[in-house]
């Protein structure tokens, strides 16, 4: 039994060649099951904007890491897919490598801990459509495992790593409250979206959008709940605003500094922040001399990214820590599988051999003394077995030595003469 | 309790309590400057019980001595420190501000450490009656509040200061990490302040009452009713500058560091020289 992981990421392929392939919870649901129809046993497919990955365990041998990606490609018969675009590991590399998915080391952006919510999703549609068995289940709790322990544990996922993001945090920064806070909106661009969007996510509810082209600026208020003032109106209205974010495509300075001066005054030096993420700047840079008033500009913030991305980096360390501890968690468990067919054959010898030699007794004596010798030579069997049992049973650390100590076993009872193949056709009890 | 036994739990509360400020500074700190894991996990444990032991002292100095620990300033101090770190339990519990343990902790143990040392050097003399008086005990009481909230109003007005110079510098660390916004340092200085500024009031009011009443020799010109009543105008001078001037908060919060200096030097500096707490006493 072999558990296999293939697929394309963002460290294999490009994105054009990784959205061709990318499956919606209803593809993944029936690619599953004409994978299962196809020889897996257990399967699952992780498909998210930065990768489409397949964790699976085949029914025989003759499946490997080859067949798996030309079943996958064969999803999308049209993608322009070669085999140097696919990853293939197996065993103990595909359980760590769900692992570092599930704990975001894996991601693009580093510690974006959306992918543990995308992992479940993956989860629990091969868990709706019975594509995943006893070695999956064990395989993914100890995925959910991993990347809550990594969140938890380190701190891979704080901070700020994006510009828009930044400015969010920088205003978290200043003032307590961004709930009460007013925010003032320049141009209605992306960048400016969504930092405004990321101060949405924080609480803030009063938005006010400007931009010189008015019905821009009404197409993106819907959007955000927010109110528009014509461009022109904004430095009349400035004082009102206590974060002020300007994103245009304007050649020269949009706020001036005898706008803000004038704002500040009328405002009694009450804290403004301004972000400036213009190219070229939006914002006099001689404003930030004001009394009460932040200026950063997209350098600012891009040091707090730079840092962010900096302490993430060097977390992972420790989060490495944790998947290896979870990895060696799971194959405690996985090797003491490989022992399950071996006990239920020499249970069945012991119990074989027992009915064997009760039988012919069992004109000879009375019923109910039969009884009684028959739980008699019950309990002995148990109490033979029981020693074997549980050291068989118990996790190990390195599989060579169950291996051996089945293969002892399997020699010194003759468990092989009678074998119909269940060693190399382990159940997953 | 058995008197014997009183006084043995008192000496080793005199001992760990110290060492605990010690080690509970240090797990903040390393929490806080080093983003350790382990101090991260055990500095809110070690709060707790720096807190309860302090409190058990507190307990066990005035069933053993016989008075409460408003005798000399040194006692004054310790119960300052029990003042400031309490009142960080509360923070750190109640509110949504963390991140500044390790300033108002270490303050709070510098006190201590200052207190458990002389302590030892000056403890022994018999108290005067006096200080069983309701009146006296209701003004050492509101003048360890006073400066207990002054105390906490500077520690947040500096972090304040330090915040906002890494904000203007866009030089973003520790204090950018791990502080609170700048909004809850400028409102936790000024709650500080005012509740600093009430005690005071009070302290200084009930001295003026009571104290000529109690105190034959008292004496208007006495250099630590002085003092305070210098911090007094200075912390006045805080609030009108924050409610009636609307000044921004950086000059403010500059002003009000001023006045807790003023009270350090009013604490230790004046008692450096004169044996008692006040010239008549």
């Amino acid at each position: 039994m072999i558990l296999y992981a293939v697929g394309v990421n963002h460290r294999t392929a490009p994105v054009e060649l990784r959205e061709q392939l990318h499956l919606s919870a209803d593809e993944i649901a029936a690619a599953l099951d004409v994978l299962r129809r196809d020889g897996l046993r257990e399967a699952s497919i992780v498909s998210t904007c930065n990768r489409t990955e397949l964790f699976a365990i085949p029914d025989n041998e003759d499946i490997g890491g080859q067949q798996l990606i030309d079943a996958l490609k064969r999803l999308r018969p049209s993608a322009k897919l070669e085999d140097r675009h696919f990853f293939r590991l197996f065993t103990c590399g595909a359980v760590r490598h769900l692992y570092r998915v599930a704990s975001a080391i894996d991601s693009q952006v580093l510690g974006d801990m959306q992918i543990l919510g995308q992992v479940k999703d993956a989860y629990e549609v091969a868990v709706d459509r019975g594509a995943a068995g006893n070695v999956l289940n064990h395989l993914y709790m100890g995925a959910f495992r991993t990347g809550k322990r990594v969140r938890t544990e380190t701190s891979i996922g704080i901070g700020a790593v994006s510009i828009s993001f930044a400015a969010v945090e920088l205003a978290r920064r200043i003032f307590s409250d961004l709930h009460r806070k007013k925010v003032l909106l320049i141009g209605a661009g992306e960048t400016g979206e969504l930092a405004a969007r990321h101060l949405i996510s924080k609480g803030v509810e009063d938005i006010t959008l400007t931009n010189r082209t008015h019905e821009k600026a009404v197409a993106l208020a819907g959007a955000l709940h927010a109110r528009v003032v014509p461009f022109e109106s904004f430095p009349a209205m400035l004082h009102e605003v206590d974060i002020v974010i300007s994103a245009t495509a304007a050649p020269d300075t949009v706020v001036k500094y005898d706008m803000v001066q004038q704002a500040m005054r009328h405002r009694q030096n009450r804290t403004m922040l301004l972000i400036d993420i213009a190219v070229p700047r939006d914002i006099d840079p001689a404003i930030d001399r004001l009394p009460g008033v932040f200026l950063k500009d997209v350098d600012s913030l891009q040091s707090i990214v730079d840092q962010n991305v900096e302490k993430r980096r060097s977390e992972i360390p420790r989060a490495e820590i944790i998947i290896t501890e979870e990895v060696v968690n799971f194959f405690l468990w996985f090797n003491a599988l490989e022992a399950t067919p071996t006990i239920q054959q020499l249970r069945e010898k012991f119990e074989q051999i027992r009915a064997l030699e009760l039988e012919k007794f069992k004109n000879k004596i009375g019923e109910s003394d039969f009884e009684r010798v028959e739980l008699l030579t019950k309990r002995i069997i148990n109490k033979l077995l029981h020693p074997t049992m549980v050291s068989l049973k118990e996790p190990v650390t390195d599989s060579a030595v169950l291996s051996t100590r089945l293969q002892v076993l399997r020699e010194l009872f003759d468990l092989d003469s009678s074998d119909d193949g269940g060693h190399t056709h382990r159940q997953a009890s | 309790m058995d008197a014997n036994l009183l006084q043995l739990a008192k000496s080793i509360a005199e001992v760990f309590l110290p060492i605990l400020y010690v080690v509970t500074a240090i797990g903040y700190g390393m929490a806080f400057f080093r983003d350790d894991a382990m101090a991260r996990q055990w500095k809110s444990r070690l709060l707790l019980a720096t807190t309860a032991t302090h409190f058990a002292y507190i307990g066990l100095h005035t069933a053993s001595e016989g008075h409460c620990m408003v005798t000399t300033p040194f006692e004054m101090m310790s119960l300052v420190a029990f003042t400031l770190i309490a009142t960080y339990t509360v923070i750190e519990f109640k509110t949504s501000v963390k991140g500044t343990g390790f300033f108002l902790v270490t303050l709070a143990g510098a006190f201590e450490l200052v207190s458990s040392v002389m302590l030892k050097v000056t403890t022994g003399g018999e108290m005067n009656p006096v200080l069983s008086n309701l009146g006296i005990g209701l003004h050492v009481t509101a003048a360890i509040f006073g400066f207990g909230g002054i105390a906490i109003s500077a520690v947040y007005g500096l972090l304040y200061l330090l915040l906002f110079g890494e904000l203007k510098r866009s030089d973003f660390g520790k204090f950018f990490k791990h502080l609170p916004s700048l909004e809850s340092l400028e409102r936790l200085n000024t709650a500080a302040s005012i509740i600093g500024f009430a005690f005071l009031t009070v302290a200084i009011g009930i001295g003026v009452f009571w104290l000529p009443r109690t105190f034959a020799n008292f004496s208007y010109l006495d250099p630590k009713l002085l003092a305070t009543a210098l911090v007094w105008c200075v912390y006045a001078a805080v609030l009108f500058a924050k409610y009636v001037l609307k000044l921004d908060g950086r000059r403010v919060i500059r002003l009000s560091i001023g006045g807790f200096v003023l009270a350090i030097f009013s604490l230790t500096v004046v008692n450096a020289f004169f044996s008692h707490f006040h010239k008549f006493y």
